[in-house]
């Protein structure tokens, strides 16, 4: 290691001792936690803005193990986002629970790294430790609630997928190092191509695509997360349903195109038949749903056989990346109308934390009590939907067309069918919102905490701006696969 | 006499198989955190077998990580189960229920 | 790679046959040939004297659970510093710096286990 290896870990350098500093301080802080709170969201800006400002830089650092370009930068900063999102919504919601701690943001501050150690890595050791980094920090964020039965389920539900699959990862993993002696990317994916397709590649690429879809919440593996949801404190349920995704499919993306790039044909076809069966799932779960939580679990379920559906095509491109970049741009648009969603939710617990149910009922006649909430709410049901106008729409239609790209029209055909089914449940809980009558009057509210109306506003800034000025974002997406291929 | 690669592949294999079979079909908590810790040893077989197979340390170095991070996860593992058997009293898996649908 | 011959194919499969044969066969034969009693007295600890009262298995407190959690993390961590201790000579400067940066990180968490008091004994 030189100290010119440390300039790539700036950002993930800035979260840790952020971390560090929350739980040593955290010991002598009674009530008041807004210390840590402000460390956090301060690391978590910091990291982000350092991020955009290494912008332009190519590195290589740890031998290897950890890069600098474009697509590390674009996760950074995506990743810095949803973080500071979610330490915005957190602390009002956290204090109504009756357990705010400052381990929470520790525990989130490290999951964000782990997440950028993920898209970062370019070396299957790296990736491992960092998507564990992320995991178990996650298993305790869900079990945050400590004498919550639910939260407690949540918890444990999701520990024990989670270690069966990252357990399945690894030992395709090791069925790699063993063919190839290797674990850098670029090493092990020329000298797979080298030795050709076979049926141990073919099962290594089986096995860290099944434990990376239970991470992801691929259909067949998708047991866990409306439970793990609906049990989770909200804020986090809104972290895990956008960080860990994007952080898995950052990962993904990297280590089939270069690892598995000589078995494409192979997970090209696993992938559409998974984005199929995981659309399929995710939209008939959602429609049966009467609770709003596990409704916006089986939608993200539905989310991620969209972003399937995407790699599939991008196995039968070739060089042409423009399903990945596609994928980039969807997560992104994805993580603010998914945080903003489950912000509102997060919002109304606070608002009643012993009738709020997140039942469709309690939404009855929101538009008349809280105008405000209800019109975001709106505007990210709509953007889940893909209304024109919205990021949701832009990400769709730039997903799809690239899965038209692919000579894969009738996928397409399948997405945008799935798409209109999802309409009906998105678009019933604004029926609720704003044409039915609640059938108990509730108290009258207390004011929204201001870090919580930020991160609302920010998130519906975020949904506007991406669905009329895609270019930004369209952008970054590009030049992350810039010279992926130089 | 040099064991050959092969007998490492089939231990870590059955290893693997019983460990998740064990995470699927038995009901102890207790049990399946064991169960995990079993798959991630038999990778740990494979890694240092096959360290050995192509003469680099690389496999040896990825198990010291493996090592640790199957600590951190039993130890986070023994938590949530405190927690859990605090608030329902039992250990066994299919009581978990409560969420639903 | 080398292939195992048949030969230890062979023996290793004759081993495990003659194993499994044999261990079968002793259960069986006790099973047969062991007389048996349904009195219900066989179920206790003891067939005479004091009846046992109460649980033989006693909750342990929690603490000696967090402190074998820490042990084994702390522990575990150790592991790290042995291929440091021997390539030490050519990582020089830097390496040792590096050992006390992680060192650090774990100094954090022995001081936040501290202050949370897991370390103090009644």
């Amino acid at each position: 290691m030189t100290t010119q290896d440390l300039i790539p870990i700036i950002p993930e350098l800035i979260l840790v001792l952020a971390a560090c500093l929350v739980l040593v301080v955290e010991p002598f802080l009674k009530v008041d936690k807004t210390a840590n709170v402000a460390i956090a969201l301060t690391a978590l800006l910091a990291s982000g803005v350092v991020a955009v400002g290494l912008a332009g830089r190519e590195q290589a650092a740890f031998t290897n193990m950890i890069v600098l370009n474009e697509y590390a930068i674009f996760f950074k900063v995506l990743f810095a986002a949803a973080g500071a999102l979610t330490v915005m919504m957190s602390p009002r919601y956290l204090e109504a629970s009756g357990r705010h701690m400052g381990e929470y943001y520790a525990l989130l501050l490290f999951a964000v790294v782990g997440m950028d150690v993920m898209a970062a890595s370019r070396d299957l050791i790296a990736f491992y430790v960092g998507l564990e980094l992320m995991a178990v920090s996650s298993y305790l964020l869900a079990g945050f609630l400590r004498y919550q039965v639910r939260s407690n389920e949540a918890a444990m539900k999701y520990f024990l997928t989670g270690a069966f699959a990252s357990a399945i990862t690894l030992y395709g993993i090791s069925l790699v190092y063993g063919m190839t002696g290797a674990t850098n990317y670029e090493q092990v994916g020329a000298s797979l191509l080298a030795s050709g397709d076979s049926l141990a590649v073919g099962l290594a690429t089986a096995l860290v695509l099944v434990g990376m879809g239970f991470k992801v919440s691929v259909a067949p593996f998708h047991m866990w997360t409306p439970d793990v949801y609906q049990g989770a404190p909200t804020p986090v349920a809104a972290f895990f349903s956008v960080g860990p995704k994007a952080a898995g499919f950052s990962a993904m993306l990297m280590v089939f195109l270069t690892v598995f790039e000589v078995s494409s044909p192979t997970w090209s076809v696993l992938f559409i038949v998974l984005a199929i069966l995981t659309m399929f799932v995710g939209n008939a779960f959602a429609l049966t749903q009467k609770n709003v939580k596990r409704m916006l679990a089986y939608s993200s379920i539905a989310h991620v056989g969209y972003l399937l559906a995407g790699l599939g095509a991008l196995g039968r491109s070739g060089t042409d990346l423009v399903a990945g970049e596609s994928i980039l741009f969807y997560l992104a648009a994805y993580t603010f109308m998914n945080l903003g969603a489950f912000g509102i939710l997060a919002y109304l617990k606070t608002q009643q934390p012993a009738t709020f149910k997140y039942s469709l009922a309690d939404f009855a006649g929101l538009g008349r009590r809280s105008p405000w909430a209800a019109v975001l709410m709106g505007l990210f049901m709509f953007s889940l939907t893909g209304m024109p106008g919205t990021a949701g729409f832009v990400g769709k239609l730039y997903l799809f067309s690239s899965v038209v790209k692919a000579d894969l029209a009738w996928l397409a055909v399948i997405a945008v069918l799935f798409s209109a089914v999802s309409a009906y449940y998105y678009l019933r809980v604004i029926v609720y919102m704003f044409f039915r009558e609640p059938e108990v009057e509730y108290a009258t509210k207390e004011p929204i905490s201001g870090p919580l109306a930020a991160s609302l506003a920010l998130s519906a800034v975020g949904v506007v701006v991406i669905g009329l000025l895609p270019a930004w974002v369209l952008d970054a997406a590009q030049s992350s696969f810039g010279n992926f291929f130089g | 006499m040099v064991i050959p690669i092969e007998w490492y592949l089939v231990l870590s294999a059955f290893l693997f198989a019983i460990g998740a079979a064990g995470v699927l079909m038995r009901r102890n908590l207790f049990i399946v955190l064991f169960s995990i810790e079993l798959m991630m040893n038999a990778v740990n077989i494979n890694l240092v077998g096959f360290s050995r197979l192509h003469e680099n340390l690389i496999g040896q170095n990825f198990v010291l990580f493996t090592m640790t991070v199957a600590a951190a996860e039993a130890a986070i593992g023994l938590a949530i189960v405190t927690a859990l058997y605090r608030n329902r009293r039992t250990l066994m898996v299919d009581m978990f229920d409560v969420m639903k649908g | 790679m080398i292939s195992p011959s048949v030969d230890l194919i062979v023996q290793f499969g004759l081993m495990f046959a003659i194993g499994a044969i044999v261990a079968v066969a002793l259960i069986t034969i006790a099973h047969i040939l062991a007389p048996t009693s349904k009195n219900p007295n066989k179920g206790l600890p003891y067939e005479c004297g004091v009846l046992p009262d109460g649980d033989a298995r006693l909750p342990y407190n929690v603490h000696f659970y967090l402190v074998a959690v820490l042990f084994v993390l702390f522990d575990l961590e150790a592991v790290f510093m042995y291929p440091w201790a021997v390539s030490l000579a050519k990582l020089g400067t830097v390496g040792l710096i590096e050992m006390f940066l992680f060192i650090f990180i774990l100094l954090v968490g022995y001081f936040y286990a501290w202050k949370k008091g897991v370390l103090e004994w009644e």
